[in-house]
């Protein structure tokens, strides 16, 4: 193939995959959109990730949100001019409830979560909550937080656990498809941060919370209870940490090392690398591709082996529609979110340690 | 039947919808090797070149006014606008309200553009502020270019998407006309979701001259699946002029398992991109012999 060492990728390839039930449950919300027919959605925060969901939930649902709240009068008005009468602007969030809401998303900026998800917490009609990462700022307000959900949907934007590379990766990883695991080496890079900005002053905290979280989510998802051992961070365009350094160590004796950083030119958009050494062999697996070496497999899968006529939305990465259908079938079915504010916590308990152990470099 | 044979600008801008590690590689070798691929596509059969408006393509157009001013006055072209992650980069920095404010100040410095601004301020229409923002995209670009060559500007799915998805179709209309007024060229759309386009068409009576969409026989970045995505093709391959992209499936198809498919769909135009010159060579004469009958 042309993908690797000449030969090419064929159905073949894809039959070596994991059963697509195991692989991507959410194709089962695709014979069921009916019966989401109707559902209120509300979007707190119209900035980039507020435009990213409306878009996938309007095609996925053939339904604009009911409302969009938003302080900016600039996204306000320009919006609402934009897309006609179809979806109505409000700039506080109470004006948009008082129609009622069944699913809501708050992609405001960070320090905002906290206090939004409060309100909407307190409200029993409110049947599921998707908020952006990171949740919250903090670790201690994620606590709070999480004990309010009661029998809500409520998940957080953690979508790196959406994509079906990195679920191949768990489900070859519990098989012990590379045996003990020695040693993992990983990164989370962009370079989204490449000029001076003070955006990140008011939240006082930057890439490890904004971009890391992925990265340290799907290392307590991977492997289980972690604690910081080191940790170290550079300023370079903000006042804030531009690029961090983490080494972690496992229950099970084995170290991790990762580094974070959204200052690398290198990188057009971001992507995470997860590589594991075991005692039979080795996985590499990013958002984009999985590499395997093992006595019973060697073997590489992209993007292509995985995503064949899905998702039903394709917007930017496909595991962003992935994650939204996660939580519509949810509210559908009930049960918790994969990424639930509770489940979000052992990474925001590592993002916290880090911080509190982290020596400022250069 | 197939006309245009495009070279794709993915892998001149570091995009890779099979591996980001694969675009970084890419990106390194150089504008004075990728105005060689575009030399060599046009040598092996290549008729046209679409591309995002990144700088990169437009040093590659620059070189080719230089040296290869035959290559650059025979080739049809295809822009795309908006180059999304730009866009995207400088929301990041100034979040998205800063964005609009920037554009809404570059649009008020448009003097040449008075008669519009004052429909956008009369109208509130801020559609005519992002047209404005695109023309200004594409300035740099029509600049080099020939513009009898320039068959039609694409809006890059970021945009189609959004106008598809929030039921606006009078965006797509402002754009256009502005677009047309400005450059008096055709506009179309480039989307992943054509299913979804094909029914926001038919609600609203659009036509729409160029559509470019992924088509390959894995159904990769078809939607809402391969079938409907495919049914989507066809009916639309009536009225508008089709443009398949991804048809190798970011490089998990062989050209000829690619050539077999696309053919039954008989679009109007096949782009396929690559960062090497042989690849290049082979890959356009491959196409070229296939859809000429003569493989």
């Amino acid at each position: 193939m042309l993908i690797e060492d000449g030969s090419h990728a064929t159905m073949v390839s894809v039959n070596m995959l994991p059963d697509l039930g195991e692989l991507y449950p959410e194709g089962g919300l695709v014979g069921r959109l009916d019966e989401l027919r109707g559902l209120k959605v509300v979007i707190i925060g119209f900035g980039k990730m507020g435009l990213l969901h409306s878009t996938i939930l309007s095609l996925l649902l053939q339904n604009p949100p009911r409302a969009i709240v938003d302080k900016s009068l600039t996204v306000r008005l320009g919006f609402s001019r934009l897309f006609g009468k179809k979806a109505v602007f409000h700039k506080n969030l109470e004006d948009a409830l008082r129609d009622g809401a069944d699913l809501i998303y708050v992609t405001t900026p960070t320090p905002s979560h906290y206090p939004i998800l409060r309100t909407i917490l307190s409200r029993e009609d409110i049947r599921g909550v998707f908020v952006e990462k990171p949740p919250t700022a903090t670790h201690i307000q994620l606590k709070e937080l999480a004990g309010a959900v009661g029998r809500r949907a409520v998940m957080v934007g953690l979508q790196k656990r959406y994509s079906l590379p990195f679920r191949h990766g768990k489900i070859l990883l519990e098989e012990g498809a590379v045996g003990e695991i020695e040693g993992v080496e990983c990164y989370i890079k962009s370079g989204d941060i490449l000029e001076k900005t003070s955006r990140f002053d008011a939240v006082g905290r930057g890439v490890l919370l904004d971009l890391g979280i992925h990265l340290v989510d799907m290392l307590s998802w991977l492997f289980g209870d972690l604690r910081v051992e080191e940790a170290a961070f550079k300023s370079i365009y903000t006042n804030v940490d531009d690029h961090f350094w983490l080494r972690l160590s496992s229950r099970d004796g084995f170290e991790i090392r990762a580094e974070v950083t959204w200052s690398d030119p290198a990188f057009r958009v971001p992507e995470t690398l997860i590589r594991i050494r075991g005692s039979r062999g080795s996985l590499e697996v990013t958002e984009d591709y999985l590499k395997i070496t093992s006595p019973q497999l060697n073997k590489a899968f992209y993007r292509p082996h995985y995503y064949q006529g899905l998702p039903p939305v394709l917007v930017a990465d496909p595991e962003f529609t992935i994650e939204n259908m996660h939580l519509l079938l949810r509210l559908l079915d009930g049960g918790e979110p994969a990424t639930s504010l509770r489940r979000s916590e052992p990474g925001m308990r590592i993002v916290e340690e880090a911080y509190s152990k982290a020596e400022k470099i250069g | 039947m197939v006309e245009e044979l495009l070279l794709g600008d993915n892998p001149f801008i570091g995009v890779s919808h099979l591996a980001q590690a694969k675009a970084r590689e890419s990106v390194g070798m150089g504008v004075d090797s990728f105005v060689k691929v575009v030399t060599t596509a046009w040598e092996s059969g290549a008729t046209g070149f679409t591309f995002s408006t990144h700088p990169t393509n437009l040093e590659i157009l620059r070189g080719l006014a230089g040296d290869n001013r035959g290559v650059l006055t025979r080739l049809n072209y295809y822009p795309l606008v908006p180059y999304g992650m730009g866009y995207v980069r400088a929301s990041n920095v100034t979040g998205l309200p800063g964005l609009g404010k920037m554009i809404l100040k570059r649009s008020l410095t448009k003097m040449s553009s008075l008669g519009w601004l004052v429909k956008a301020a009369i109208g509130l229409n801020p559609s005519i502020l992002l047209a404005m923002q695109l023309a200004e995209d594409l300035a740099p670009f029509m600049e080099v270019l020939p513009r009898q060559r320039v068959r039609v500007v694409l809006l890059h799915e970021v945009l189609t998407e959004v106008l598809v998805a929030h039921d606006a179709p009078q965006i797509y209309e402002t754009l256009r006309d502005y677009l047309r007024s400005s450059y008096g060229v055709e506009v179309g759309l480039e989307t992943r979701n054509i299913h979804h386009l094909k029914l926001f068409m038919e609600k609203h009576g659009l036509r729409i001259p160029y559509i470019m969409t992924p088509m390959n026989p894995l159904g990769y970045q078809m939607t809402p699946d391969r079938e409907r995505a495919e049914k989507a093709i066809r009916l639309l391959g009536g009225q508008s002029r089709i443009i398949a992209i991804n048809i190798l499936a970011s490089g998990a198809l062989s050209l000829e398992e690619a050539i077999k498919y696309i053919l039954k769909f008989d679009p109007y135009g096949v782009a396929v991109g690559t960062s090497k010159a042989w690849r290049a060579r082979e890959n356009f004469k491959r196409l070229r012999d296939a859809v000429t009958g003569r493989s």
